[in-house]
């Protein structure tokens, strides 16, 4: 011990301190945490509340304004209608598939193997079967224009691709929208999926929604995420053949587009997309 | 004739359907400071095409630093392996597909620098602890695809099941290196204890195995290697497993990590053969992650690809 600690204790610490021998209280070194009882989040609640409740002059102009604006803004039921474009949605695609098998039966039995006659006689003599089936055509342009479009801007890519950053391309591809895309099945635990084209009409959870061009008709596919491997072309140029080429992985891309926009990825595991690099 | 082009056909689709992988080549540097010499290059070239011979597909070569060396600033400067320049030619003679990967000998993890960047430039990145405190961290929360020890000497502790067990779960695979047990008495005894603790400690999962040899005469094609490894108590099946799938596997994280975001789109893929990302070596631009392509997706094509392929 030095002089200095001694005076200290004597003549400093006795006059402030209960113990001098003991500056420091022991209870407060507890080296484990104390958990204690909370009460739920209720006082910021109420702090929240009372800042609301708070009254100025500007906030009193506003509100009839904001009144206004919220009763345009809102929809009336919206949950209704979003359950029923659901329901809409799911019988869109089952008449189309029960439309498809009927005219794919009766090309059979009347052997019909061209596409042109097919539709005149199932323009002539089945109507509602006619109108029922999917078309094809109507969809390109949703892929020419729109997509095309959507996804050359998302990345800018304007004739060169020069200034092209691939990895943030890569990022901005991971939130992009992909309904109205032309995607193709390379790779899939289903071998029967493998090869499949169409354009997207509806990207949902587990999903691709897909339009097939066929040789007689065309059909609406359903092909799941899980275990597949899509790949899409990007063209740069109208008069080039040169395109950018990527693939999903569909085993990490099962989100709905809405929920995937602010999502983080994380890297997993990659021991269930053995089927991908095995060459069937 | 018939039967011999038959026996052929069988051979190449046999060939075709098996990814025979060997990650573990070493590379004649242990650090950025030494200098290449041809004759080393040379020395690797052969090794290169004896694996070949012996039905290897799929190569890594290894480079192994230390952890809590200095790495050079320059991103070009990381790698200095260079197989496009060095090894382009046999790649195109033998139709081998080779990797780079990087070692970091981890000893204590408050040295080391981050991984982030170091990765990007090497397919593969593996650890190799030799002390504990390295050994728990490259168990829990290193980012890396490989997991190695030194089978000539002492592990740096015992392994738990529990630690290694979570490390094969979070996908990080663990090495067996059979050059050890194929050059000194010495090592050879180390080898065998050490193998059967990483066997015992993984419950026989997520085992992968590699050469690591230094030359041509330390190579052992696949029916050697289950025979050495399975009197070691691992069961024959995970043998070949683990110079297969397990082994792609491996290579695939690896790829996914730079040529991917988060294992959501991929540059490059395709549905010509040998077109993913990790049989794709040549395709891809390794600097900027894209890949042209001939233009072969129109919208006016048929859905089906069987009705696509007729005139």
């Amino acid at each position: 011990m030095n002089k200095a600690q001694t005076f200290m204790k004597e003549c400093l610490f006795t006059k402030n301190l209960e113990d001098p021998e003991k500056p420091i209280n022991e209870n407060r070194l507890q080296d484990t945490l104390l958990l204690l009882p909370t009460d739920g989040g209720l006082t910021s609640r109420l702090q929240k509340q009372r800042k609301k409740s708070k009254l100025n002059l500007n906030s009193l102009q506003n509100i009839s304004q904001l009144e206004n604006e919220n009763e345009q803004l809102k929809k009336e039921n919206y949950q209704r209608v979003n359950k029923n474009s659901k329901i809409a949605l799911r019988e869109f695609i089952n008449s189309c598939k029960k439309s498809t098998q009927k005219c794919l039966k009766l090309a059979h039995e009347n052997k019909i193997t061209d596409r042109k006659n097919l539709s005149s006689y199932l323009e002539k003599d089945h109507p509602a079967i006619y109108e029922a089936l999917p078309q094809y055509d109507g969809f390109v342009p949703m892929y020419k224009e729109l997509w095309l479009n959507y996804i050359k801007e998302l990345l800018s890519i304007s004739n060169s691709i020069k200034t092209l950053n691939g990895s943030s391309a890569l990022l901005k591809l991971s939130m992009a929208d992909y309904n109205g895309a032309l995607l193709r099945v390379t790779k899939s635990k289903n071998k029967s999926l493998r090869g499949i084209q169409g354009i997207v009409i509806w990207d949902s959870q587990k999903f691709f929604i897909l339009i097939v061009k066929g040789h007689l008709i065309d059909e609406i596919k359903c092909i799941p995420k899980k275990g597949t491997v899509f790949q899409f072309e990007i063209p740069l140029s109208d008069t080039d053949d040169s395109a950018l080429r990527y693939s999903i992985l569909g085993d990490r891309f099962k989100y709905r587009s809405v929920d995937r926009a602010g999502r983080k990825f994380k890297s997993r595991r990659c021991d269930d997309m053995l089927y991908y690099i095995q060459n069937q | 004739m018939c039967k011999l082009k038959r026996y052929q056909r069988q051979r190449l689709r046999a060939k075709r359907i098996r990814m025979l992988v060997d990650l573990n080549v070493p590379w004649p540097q242990n650090s950025y400071a030494d200098k290449v010499t041809p004759q080393a290059i040379n020395n690797l070239t052969k090794t290169l095409t004896t694996l070949h011979t012996l039905g290897y597909t799929h190569i890594a070569i290894n480079f192994t630093v230390n952890h809590s060396e200095k790495f050079p600033n320059d991103a070009k400067m990381l790698n200095p392996i260079d197989i496009k320049t060095r090894f382009g030619e046999l790649m195109a003679q033998t139709g081998l597909k080779l990797y780079s990967r990087i070692t970091l000998i981890i000893d204590d993890p408050s040295k080391g620098q981050s991984l982030s960047k170091i990765s990007q430039a090497f397919d593969i990145v593996a650890a190799l602890p030799i002390s504990e405190k390295g050994l728990t961290l490259s168990t829990t929360n290193l980012d890396i695809d490989l997991l190695t020890f030194q089978y000539g000497s002492r592990l740096p502790t015992f392994l738990k099941h529990k630690s290694i067990c979570s490390c094969v779960n979070r996908g990080v695979k663990l090495e067996i290196v059979y050059g050890y047990a194929l050059r000194d008495v010495q090592a050879r005894r180390q080898f065998v204890s050490n193998v059967r603790s990483v066997i015992r400690s993984s419950r026989f999962r997520g085992i992968v195995i590699g050469s690591g040899a230094m030359s041509p005469l330390e190579c052992r094609n696949i029916l050697g290697v289950t025979s050495l490894i399975k009197n070691l108590g691992l069961p024959s099946d995970k043998c070949s497993k683990a110079m297969g799938d397990l082994a792609s596997l491996v290579l695939l994280n690896g790829r996914l990590r730079n040529k991917s975001h988060k294992q959501t789109i991929v540059a490059g893929g395709g549905d010509e053969d040998d077109n993913d990302v990790v049989n794709d070596v040549q395709g891809i631009d390794d600097t900027r992650t894209i890949k042209v392509v001939k233009r072969t997706m129109d919208p006016e094509q048929l859905g089906h690809a069987a009705k696509r392929r007729k005139p």
